[in-house]
């Protein structure tokens, strides 16, 4: 177990937020070799880590591999801290703080993330996305023997997708619906990815995770009849439920 | 058992857009992610050394390479895990490896291409550019 541990050094790289006087488990942070610790302050403790010179650099100049790396570490650390805790909010990633003076988190701010803890407390987030799988379907337009059969085809086909986009829609709508009433909160994740019917993540209380699981697996078969494929990830700390902004001043 | 738990596309679109964001006095410094985000995105998009560490998914991924993705073609080196018996199978049956080797492939032929057309450029007579309403080197190519 570590628990808050003095530090000398003048950064911290900042990955979530726990309840006052949790205990996380023994963790390397983002640097592979410096000590994950809580820093307390008077309703919340942050988890943070030294952050070495290397990492900083690595996120603040030219972006490679390194970065990427970070940002998979970050996960790692959110996570297992999360698998420990009944509650954690995790920080955006690239968060560094001022050892001494994060100690003296402003009171709003302070309340704002012990009221943001107790809305995720024993609480999973779950993604859900819905991706557009066409199956290939030419052969009759190659057999065509004209062009009046050929255009025939084409327009067969195109009469067929859109047939299965609207088969589509209406399992992600029953899917949705379903999946609203075995969650506490649901928000649609970025939408700006081509071929993507639905990407949603939901907050999910640990103790209706299977429900919630097997409600969406039964979505499955629909969805593929539709040409469209269900990938559910999880569970992840709450990153989409924990919009928490605010400001901090000694 | 729940489901397989993240790709690293979910961990980045998790990591650098979600997630509380404090600003203040205690905060020394927090990055800018939309720069960051691209940052990453460019340089997944031109970096071998993605594929070393098996981030070459990007590639196929339309929110970091800004490709359509045909749905024909899957060119994920990380597969994206579903549920439950799930089946991600690349329906066109072709491989990271095929597809790389196909690019590579076309390089070459546009490498040869080039070379040609630059000799058939030297070996003509030099012409003024443009007198006929044709550029110097390029008569006589069909394609």
């Amino acid at each position: 177990m570590s628990t808050a541990t003095p530090t000398t050094t003048d950064r911290l790289w900042w990955y979530a937020v726990v309840d006052h006087g949790s205990r996380i488990p023994e963790l390397v942070g983002v640097d592979g070799t410096s000590r994950v610790f809580t820093l307390p302050t008077e309703r919340v403790d942050l988890v943070v880590s030294p952050a070495d010179p290397a990492v900083l650099a690595a996120t603040s100049g030219e972006v490679d591999e390194r970065t990427a790396a970070l940002a998979v570490e970050h996960d790692r650390v959110i996570g297992a801290v999360a698998a420990h805790c009944a509650a954690v909010l995790p920080v955006r990633f690239g968060t560094v703080v001022d050892p001494t003076s994060a100690q003296h988190l402003d009171d709003g701010t302070a309340r704002s993330l012990a009221t943001a803890l107790d809305t995720v407390r024993d609480k999973l987030e779950y993604g859900v996305r819905v991706v557009r799988r066409p199956r290939q379907d030419a052969s009759s337009e190659d057999a065509a023997a004209s062009g009046a059969a050929y255009l025939t085809a084409v327009r067969d086909r195109r009469r067929r997708a859109d047939q299965k986009q609207a088969a589509a829609d209406d399992e992600i709508a029953s899917l949705r619906d379903t999946l609203t009433r075995v969650s506490d909160a649901a928000t649609s994740l970025t939408t700006r990815r081509p071929g993507h019917l639905m990407n949603e993540a939901y907050l999910v209380a640990t103790g209706r995770a299977d429900e919630f699981l097997s409600l969406a697996e039964a979505a499955r078969p629909r969805l593929a009849a539709a040409d469209a494929e269900l990938i559910v990830t999880g569970p992840w700390a709450p990153y989409s439920f924990a919009a928490v902004s605010g400001g901090g001043s000694p | 058992m729940g489901p397989p738990r993240d790709t690293l596309a979910d961990v980045l679109e998790r990591v650098l857009d979600k997630g509380v964001v404090i600003v203040g006095d205690i905060v020394v410094s927090i990055l800018d992610i939309d720069l960051l985000t691209l940052k990453l995105r460019l340089f997944i998009s031109s970096a071998d050394t993605a594929q070393r560490m098996g981030l070459d998914w990007w590639r196929g991924d339309p929110f970091f390479s800004g490709q359509q993705q045909d749905g024909q073609r899957s060119v994920r080196g990380r597969p994206e895990r579903p549920a439950v018996g799930g089946d991600d199978q690349d329906a066109s049956g072709r491989s990271d490896d095929s597809d790389r080797e196909l690019e590579d492939g076309e390089l070459e032929q546009l490498r040869a291409r080039v070379e040609e057309l630059e000799s058939r450029l030297q070996a003509q007579p030099t012409r003024a550019g443009g007198a006929d309403g044709e550029p110097a080197g390029s008569g006589g190519e069909g394609s």
